[in-house]
C-alpha cells in the first residue's frame, strides 16, 4: 500500500492544489472586473474641478556656511479650473501672501514684464508634477514655454559672477561660465568673450530643443518670436502682486491645437507652474553644497566676494506698487530680484505646480473617424456646443460623426429652402431631394416661413452677450458693464464721431443737390466724441469717469460682424422695442442731446446685417491710405468681421479691429505698396474694446459680459444720473432661465420667440436676459434619405435627453447654455424636439404642432410634390406615436420605441375634438416591426444540455477505459 | 502488482485510492490482496483518470441541474416573488403610496396585470425589464409612461423559463379584454393585434390615447431545446380616459434592459457565488473525513444547495430576458 499511497496523496495534493488556485483566480478576476467596471452607458457630468495649493518659499543666503534668512513667505495659489480644461480657455489664477511687486508692468504678458521686482511668474509647462516620475517626464524649466528667447537667455554682458551663478541652490554644473549652450554656438550670435551666460533651451514635446539665444539666433520654435507677436499673445504670465501680497489674473491655457511644440493635450500631462519670485538666495562664498561632497571648482568661486554679494543680495531698486519703465529710461531694475531668473534654482524650487488635465480635442474626430460626417450647416453660436458633442458621437462606434460647417444663419436657411429640387429624368415621375443643407442651426425664425415641411426643434437656449474689455481711470479692468439699447443703437449708428477732427467738420460739411445746399451733419457736432464721454454712459457706468481718452476708434463702435446673421437679428430687435431707442433712431434727441447719425435715421429693424451707410470722408484725418480711395471713416472704424469667432479673440486680447492704420512697403509714396491695416493690441490699462459673441464664447474665453436695461422708471424720458428704477442683466443662467420660461409659441413662424414687451413691462420678469435666442435645429421632415433621417432623429434625441447634461466632458452641454429640462420649465420644448425626432425618423412630411392644437388635417402622400405638402399648416393631430425606426441608439432595440409624451405641456388642448373627415386614413407610421434576436445567448439551454450529456459520457467512456 | 505488502500500522481509510470513488457514489473495484500468485482482475483507477472523471460528472451534474432550474426551479422562485410583490404592491394600493410615473426604483411593483383569455390573474408587473427583474413578473420598461397613462406603455414577460406568463401571448385574440390596475386607477384594454416581424404598426395614437404592447419571445419548445426564436407583440388600447403622468421620465434604457438581450453585470456576483459554491463542495469533502458522513450529509446538502441556487440563479440572468 505504501507505495501507492505517495501517488494517490501527491494526486490529492495536486487536485486540491488545483482547485486552490482556480478559486484563487477567480477570486482576482472578480476583483479585477469590479475595479475596471465600466458602468452603464449614462453621461456623466464633469464638474469644474478647482485647485489650492499653499508653500512656504524663502530666500536664504548662505554667508560664512550660516544661513541667513532674508525673507520667508507662505504663498496660497488658487486656480478655478484644472480639469477638463479646452484650448484657449481661460482660467482664473489668484494668489495670496507673496512678495509685493515693484517696477510694475501693466501688460503682464509682454516680454518687459519679466523686468518686473518680484513679480509672479505664471507659465504653462509640459510634464508631470509627481517627484516619483522620471527625471525626463517631470516639469523642467526646459519644458515651460514662453514667447521670446529673452525671458530664458541671460547674455555676457553682465559680469562674470551675476546673480544667478552665484546661487546657492544650483547644481555644480549651473554654475559654470557658460550652461545650457548649444554645442555648436551660430556663427550669427554676437558673443563677447569674457563674462557669464546662461541658455535655458525650450524642449519642444517632439524632442527637439530650441535654445534661443540672442535675438533668437540659435534657433526659435515656430510660435516663439523675438519681438512680441500682437496677433497671437503668449500665455506666460509675469503677473502683479498688489500690496496686500494678494494677485489674480486670467491665464489663457493652450493645448497642442495651438500650441504644438508645448504639446499638451489629454494625453500629455501639463501644468500650469506659479513661480513667486523672492530673489536669489546668494553664495557668494561658493561654500555650498548641493550634493554632498561635490563641492565647487575653484574656477566657479567668486573672486570678489563682496562685490558679489552685495548685487546679489539686492533686495530691488523700486518700491513697492510703483511703475516701471520699458526700456533705458527711468530706473532699472535690480536682476537678483527680477522674473528674469525664474528658472534659476533658488526660485524653480519655490515653484507652485498644478497639474492640468484636458479635455479630448474635437479634432480627434478628424483622426478617429472615416465615415461619412453628418453635416449640420449654421450658427456660429452653437459652435461651443457642438464642438463639445462631436466627439462623443464620433468616437461611439454605434454612432456616427457630426460636422457643423460654420455659416451665416440666413443663408444657411435659404439654401435649406432652396435645396429642394427634383432630380429625376424621368418626366413622368417626380423624385425631389435636398441638394444642398438637410439640416440647419438657426437663432431666430427664418423671415419668410419655411414652405417645405420643415421641423424647427429646440436644440439649446443661449444668447449673445456683448463681451468687452476696458479698464477705468485707474488703468484697472473694468468689470461691472451696464448698456442700455439706446447705447447700443448709438454704437452701431456710427453716430460717434471718434476724431475732434471728424466732430468740427460734421459742423461744417454741406452737400449741395439740386442747387438745395443742406448741412447734414450739423446736428451732430455736439455729439459726444466717443462712449467713454457721453453723459448717458456715465450715468449708467460712473467707475468710468475720468477715464484717458486714449482710445478713440474702438470706443466710438461696437465690433459686430459684418454678414447676415441671426444674432444682428436678435440684438436689432431687442434695440427695437425699446421704446426710447427707438425714438432716438427715428430722429428724436436723448435727453443729453444726441442725435442719430442721419444715414440711419428711421432705419426699420430688425435687420440681420447692419449695413454700413455712412459715407462722411474726413479728408484732415485721412492718411495716405484712405486718401487713396476716399474711404469713409466710420465704416473704417466699425470695421465689422465676417467671421463672428474673430471677436471673441479680439475681445480676449484686446485687439482693436479698426482698419485706420497705413502700413507700407518700404515706400510711403507708392499706392500699390501701402494698405490699411487693424490698429493691433491695445495696451493693458487703457483699453476698451465692445464686440458681440455668443454667451458660449463669452463663457469660454472668460471675457467680461455686459448687463442690458430691461426696465426703467415709468415716464417720459429724461436725463438720469443713478440706477434708481432701472434693472440691467446680465447672462447669467438664472437670467437665461427667466427669459427662456417665457418663450411664446408663434405658429405662424412655427417656433416659440421671445417676448421683449414682456420683459421690459411686466415686473415680474425684470431679471430675464433680453439677448436670449433659442437655437434650434432645421431638419426636412420628408425627402431624405432613410439613413439619414435615421441618423438625424437620433441626433435629435440625443439633444433631447443626454445631451442636455450640462458639464465638461465630451457629450455634455458646453458652459453659457442653459440645459433643455424640465427643472428649467422647458419641458415643451424637450417634448417638442422628441416629437420632432418621431417626425424625421418617419420622412412623412409631418411637421409637429407646437401647442397640440388640432390643425387642419392633410393626410400627406409621399409620392406628390412638395407644393402640396406644403398646402395648410403640415401638423398631424397630436404626437405620442410609436417611433417606426430604431431610433435611441444600439443593435437590439425593439421596433416600439417609448413615444414622446406630450403631457407635461400645460397648454395641451382637447385636441382630437374636431373629428378628421371620414375619408383620411388613420396614419399609419412607415415601416415595418422588426423583431429582436439573441443568437449566442438564445442558444444557452441546448448548449448546456448537450455538454452536460457529453460530459456525462465522457465520464462512463473514462471509467471504462480506465478499467481495462 | 501482485506482491504482498505489508499494511503500515498508520494506514488510514484516506489513504485508499478508493476514497475519491466512493465520495463520487461509483463503486470501483477495490485491489484484492492476496496471498500468494492470485491474478488481479481489475485495476485501480490512475488518479488521472479519477480527475478526468470528477470533472465531467462535475460539469455534467451542473448542466443538468443548470437545465432542470431553469426549467422546473425557477417557476418556484417566480411563484415566491409574486407572491411576496403581490402583498406589497396591495399594501400600497390601500395606503395610496403606489408609484404613480416617473422615475420608479426598479424591482417594485407597479400594476397587476390579467388577462383571462390567457389565463394569467393578477400577476404583479415590476418596474424594469432587466433579466433579473423579469425573473419576478412581467416588466414595465422604464423609459415609457406607465399603462393608463398617454402614450406607448412597453410590457415584457418571458416565455419560457421563471413560469413563462407571456407564454401563450400570440394566441390571444383582437377584442379579448385586458385590465390593468396601477396606482391611479383600473384601466380596461381591448387587445388589438398581435404583431410579428413584418408586420405593419398600429395606428398612431391621438393626444391622450394610451396603448400597451407586451413584449415576448416565441419559438421556443422542446424540439429546439428552448431556444426563443424571435420577438413578438401584443397591442391593446385603452378603453377609456388617461391618467395624467407626472413628469420625470427616463429618456433611455440601459442595454441589458432591452429586448432579448442578457445582462452582463451578472457576471460580477456569478464570478463570486462560483467560489462559493466551490468551497463548499470542498468543504464538505473535507468534512466527510474529519466529522463523519451523516453528519456532512446533514450540514453540507443545505449549504452546497444554497451556493448552486445562487450560482444557477445569478448564471441564468445572462441569458436573454424575455427568454
Amino acid at each position: 500500500m505504501t507505495r501507492h499511497a505517495k501517488p494517490i496523496s501527491r494526486g490529492r495534493r495536486a487536485l486540491s492544489l488545483a482547485l486552490a488556485a482556480t478559486t484563487l483566480g477567480l477570486f482576482a478576476t472578480a476583483g479585477a472586473l469590479w475595479a475596471s467596471n465600466s458602468g452603464p452607458a449614462t453621461a456623466t457630468a464633469a464638474a469644474v474641478v478647482s485647485a489650492s495649493q499653499t508653500k512656504t518659499v524663502t530666500r536664504a543666503n548662505l554667508v560664512d556656511g550660516q544661513d541667513d534668512v532674508v525673507d520667508s513667505r507662505q504663498v496660497t495659489v488658487n486656480v478655478s479650473s484644472t480639469q477638463s480644461l479646452r484650448d484657449r480657455q481661460a482660467i482664473e489664477v489668484s494668489w495670496s501672501g507673496a512678495h509685493p511687486t515693484g517696477g510694475v508692468i501693466f501688460d503682464d504678458t509682454s516680454q518687459y514684464a519679466a523686468n518686473q521686482e518680484y513679480p509672479m511668474v505664471l507659465m504653462e509647462c509640459r510634464g508631470s508634477t509627481s517627484t516619483t516620475a522620471p527625471a525626463a517626464q517631470q516639469i523642467s524649466p526646459e519644458t515651460c514655454f514662453t514667447q521670446t528667447p529673452e525671458e530664458r537667455y541671460q547674455p555676457r554682458s553682465f559680469g562674470a559672477f551675476p546673480p544667478y551663478r552665484v546661487d546657492r541652490y544650483a547644481s555644480v554644473a549651473d554654475r559654470a561660465l557658460v550652461v545650457g549652450a548649444p554645442a555648436k554656438i551660430p556663427d550669427t550670435c554676437e558673443e563677447l568673450d569674457v563674462g557669464a551666460e546662461r541658455w535655458v533651451p525650450f524642449v519642444a514635446a517632439s524632442g527637439t530643443a530650441y535654445y534661443g539665444g540672442q535675438n533668437g539666433c540659435a534657433g526659435l520654435a515656430p510660435e516663439q518670436s523675438t519681438v512680441e507677436n500682437s496677433l497671437a499673445p503668449p500665455n506666460t504670465t509675469f503677473a502683479t502682486t498688489d500690496l496686500a501680497g494678494n494677485g489674480s489674473t486670467k491665464f489663457v491655457v493652450n493645448t497642442a491645437d495651438t500650441n504644438a511644440s508645448l504639446g499638451c493635450s489629454d494625453t500629455v500631462p501639463c501644468a500650469l507652474v506659479a513661480i513667486p519670485i523672492m530673489g536669489i538666495s546668494c553664495d557668494a562664498q561658493g561654500t555650498a553644497e548641493v550634493t554632498p561632497g561635490a563641492a565647487l571648482p575653484p574656477a566657479d568661486v567668486p573672486t570678489d566676494q563682496t562685490k558679489t554679494f552685495s548685487k546679489c543680495s539686492q533686495t530691488g531698486a523700486y518700491p513697492a506698487g510703483v511703475p516701471g519703465t520699458q526700456g533705458s529710461a527711468g530706473t532699472t531694475a535690480q536682476l537678483s530680484v527680477t522674473g528674469q531668473l525664474w528658472w534659476s534654482a533658488s526660485n524653480w524650487r519655490n515653484r507652485i505646480a498644478i497639474p492640468l488635465t484636458f479635455a479630448q480635442s474635437a479634432s480627434v474626430c478628424g483622426v478617429v473617424s472615416k465615415a461619412k460626417a453628418l453635416s449640420f450647416f449654421g450658427s456660429e453660436s452653437l459652435l461651443e456646443a457642438t464642438q463639445q458633442w462631436a466627439p462623443a458621437f464620433c468616437l461611439n462606434p454605434k454612432l456616427f460623426p457630426i460636422a457643423h460647417v460654420q455659416q451665416s444663419e440666413v443663408a444657411a436657411k435659404n439654401l435649406l429652402q432652396a435645396g429642394l429640387t427634383n432630380v429625376s429624368t424621368n418626366p413622368k415621375k417626380e423624385v425631389w431631394q435636398y441638394t444642398g443643407p438637410e439640416a440647419v442651426f438657426q437663432g431666430e425664425p427664418p423671415a419668410t416661413p419655411f414652405t417645405n415641411p420643415i421641423v424647427q426643434a429646440p436644440t439649446a437656449v443661449s444668447g449673445f452677450a456683448i463681451s468687452y474689455v476696458m479698464d477705468d481711470a485707474k488703468g484697472n479692468e473694468y468689470t461691472s458693464l451696464k448698456l442700455n439699447a439706446r447705447l447700443l443703437a448709438k454704437l452701431l449708428t456710427m453716430s460717434y464721431p471718434a476724431y475732434p477732427d471728424v466732430k468740427s467738420g460734421w459742423k461744417t460739411y454741406s452737400v449741395t443737390t439740386n442747387k438745395v445746399t443742406t448741412q447734414p451733419y450739423a446736428a451732430l457736432a455736439n455729439n459726444p466724441l466717443d462712449l467713454a464721454v457721453d453723459p448717458e454712459f456715465l450715468a449708467l457706468n460712473p467707475g468710468m469717469t475720468n477715464q484717458n481718452i486714449n482710445q478713440l476708434e474702438s470706443s466710438a463702435t461696437l465690433y459686430a460682424m459684418s454678414g447676415d446673421s441671426d444674432v444682428m437679428t436678435a440684438l436689432t430687435s431687442y434695440i427695437n422695442s425699446d421704446p426710447d431707442a427707438r425714438a432716438w433712431l427715428d430722429g428724436k434727441p436723448d435727453p443729453w442731446g444726441m442725435v442719430v447719425n442721419p444715414n440711419y435715421r428711421g432705419i426699420a429693424l430688425p435687420v440681420s446685417q447692419w449695413p454700413q451707410l455712412d459715407t462722411y470722408y474726413d479728408s484732415l484725418n485721412s492718411n495716405e491710405c484712405m486718401a487713396d480711395n476716399q474711404a469713409p471713416i466710420l465704416p473704417l472704424i466699425a470695421a465689422p468681421v465676417s467671421d463672428p469667432s474673430i471677436i471673441p479673440f479680439n475681445v480676449q486680447y484686446g485687439i482693436a479691429n479698426s482698419q485706420v492704420v497705413c502700413t507700407y512697403a518700404n515706400d510711403l509714396d507708392n499706392a500699390a505698396n501701402r494698405q490699411l491695416v487693424a490698429l493691433g493690441r491695445e495696451d493693458p490699462g487703457i483699453r476698451f474694446i465692445l464686440g458681440v459673441t455668443s454667451i458660449a464664447d463669452a463663457d469660454r474665453y472668460q471675457l467680461n459680459t455686459a448687463a442690458l436695461q430691461t426696465q426703467r422708471p415709468a415716464g417720459p424720458d429724461a436725463t438720469f444720473s443713478d440706477l434708481a428704477g432701472r434693472t440691467y442683466v446680465a447672462p447669467t443662467d438664472d437670467s437665461l432661465k427667466a427669459a427662456a420660461q417665457l418663450l411664446t409659441p408663434d405658429t405662424e413662424l412655427g417656433t416659440w420667440t421671445l417676448p421683449y414687451d414682456k420683459i421690459r413691462t411686466d415686473p415680474d420678469d425684470a431679471l430675464a436676459y433680453p439677448g436670449t435666442m433659442l437655437l434650434s435645429t432645421d431638419i426636412a421632415t420628408q425627402y431624405l434619405s432613410a439613413s439619414d433621417a435615421a441618423q438625424y432623429a437620433q441626433f435629435l434625441n440625443f439633444v433631447a435627453g443626454t445631451g442636455q447634461v450640462s458639464g465638461l466632458a465630451n457629450g455634455n452641454l458646453a458652459a453659457g447654455y442653459l440645459p433643455l429640462t424640465a427643472a428649467n420649465g422647458l419641458t415643451q420644448l424637450v417634448n417638442y424636439t422628441k416629437a420632432a425626432a418621431l417626425a424625421v425618423a418617419a420622412q412623412q412630411g409631418h411637421v409637429p404642432a407646437l401647442t397640440g392644437d388640432p390643425p387642419a388635417p392633410t393626410a400627406t402622400d409621399a409620392a406628390s410634390g412638395p407644393t402640396a405638402a406644403g398646402d395648410g399648416s403640415p401638423t398631424t393631430p397630436g404626437d405620442s406615436s410609436t417611433n417606426p425606426a430604431a431610433i435611441a441608439g444600439g443593435p437590439g432595440d425593439d421596433a416600439s420605441s417609448p413615444a414622446a409624451s406630450a403631457t407635461a405641456a400645460p397648454t395641451k388642448a382637447g385636441s382630437g375634438s374636431t373629428a378628421p373627415p371620414t375619408s383620411t386614413i388613420d396614419a399609419i407610421p412607415a415601416g415595418k416591426t422588426t423583431s429582436a434576436e439573441s443568437p449566442l445567448l438564445g442558444y444557452a439551454l441546448p448548449g448546456l444540455l448537450a455538454l452536460g450529456l457529453l460530459t456525462g459520457l465522457g465520464s462512463a467512456a473514462v471509467v471504462g477505459v480506465g478499467r481495462r | 502488482m501482485t506482491a504482498v505488502q505489508e499494511r503500515p500500522p498508520a494506514h488510514r481509510e484516506q489513504d485508499s485510492p478508493t476514497v475519491l470513488g466512493r465520495a463520487a457514489g461509483l463503486r470501483l473495484p477495490r485491489r484484492r490482496r492476496t496471498h500468494g500468485s492470485g491474478k488481479v482482475a481489475t485495476r485501480p483507477l490512475r488518479v488521472s483518470h479519477l480527475i478526468a472523471i470528477w470533472a465531467m460528472l462535475a460539469c455534467s451534474v451542473a448542466t443538468a441541474w443548470f437545465v432542470f432550474f431553469a426549467l422546473v426551479l425557477s417557476s418556484l422562485q417566480f411563484q415566491h416573488s409574486q407572491h411576496n410583490l403581490y402583498a406589497t404592491f396591495r399594501e400600497q394600493l390601500s395606503q395610496e403610496v403606489a408609484p404613480l410615473g416617473g422615475e420608479i426604483a426598479p424591482d417594485s411593483p407597479v400594476a397587476l396585470l390579467s388577462i383571462p383569455a390567457l389565463h394569467i390573474k393578477d400577476s404583479v408587473i415590476v418596474e424594469g425589464t432587466a433579466s433579473a427583474d423579469l425573473a419576478k413578473g412581467a416588466g414595465h420598461r422604464r423609459d415609457t409612461p406607465l399603462p393608463g397613462q398617454p402614450g406607448t406603455s412597453l410590457i415584457f414577460g418571458r416565455e419560457t423559463l421563471f413560469s413563462g406568463i407571456f407564454g401563450h401571448l400570440a394566441s390571444a385574440r383582437p377584442g379579448e379584454l385586458i385590465s390593468v390596475t396601477t396606482g391611479q386607477g383600473i384601466f380596461s384594454y381591448k387587445v388589438e393585434q398581435v404583431r410579428h416581424a413584418g408586420d405593419h404598426f398600429p395606428t398612431l395614437l391621438a393626444d391622450g390615447e394610451s396603448r400597451i404592447t407586451f413584449v415576448t419571445s416565441e419559438g421556443a419548445d422542446l424540439a429546439n431545446g428552448w431556444t426563443p426564436q424571435r420577438t413578438v407583440y401584443l397591442d391593446a388600447k385603452l378603453q377609456g380616459k388617461s391618467a395624467e403622468a407626472p413628469p420625470g421620465l427616463l429618456s433611455s434604457v440601459p442595454d441589458a434592459e432591452q429586448a432579448m438581450n442578457g445582462d452582463v453585470s451578472a457576471l460580477f456576483p456569478l464570478v463570486l457565488w462560483i467560489p462559493l459554491l466551490v468551497l463548499a463542495a470542498l468543504a464538505a469533502v473535507w468534512a466527510q473525513e474529519r466529522w463523519g458522513r451523516w453528519q456532512t450529509w446533514l450540514v453540507g446538502v443545505p449549504v452546497v444547495l444554497a451556493a448552486l441556487w445562487g450560482v444557477t440563479e445569478t448564471g441564468i440572468q445572462l441569458l436573454p430576458n424575455l427568454m
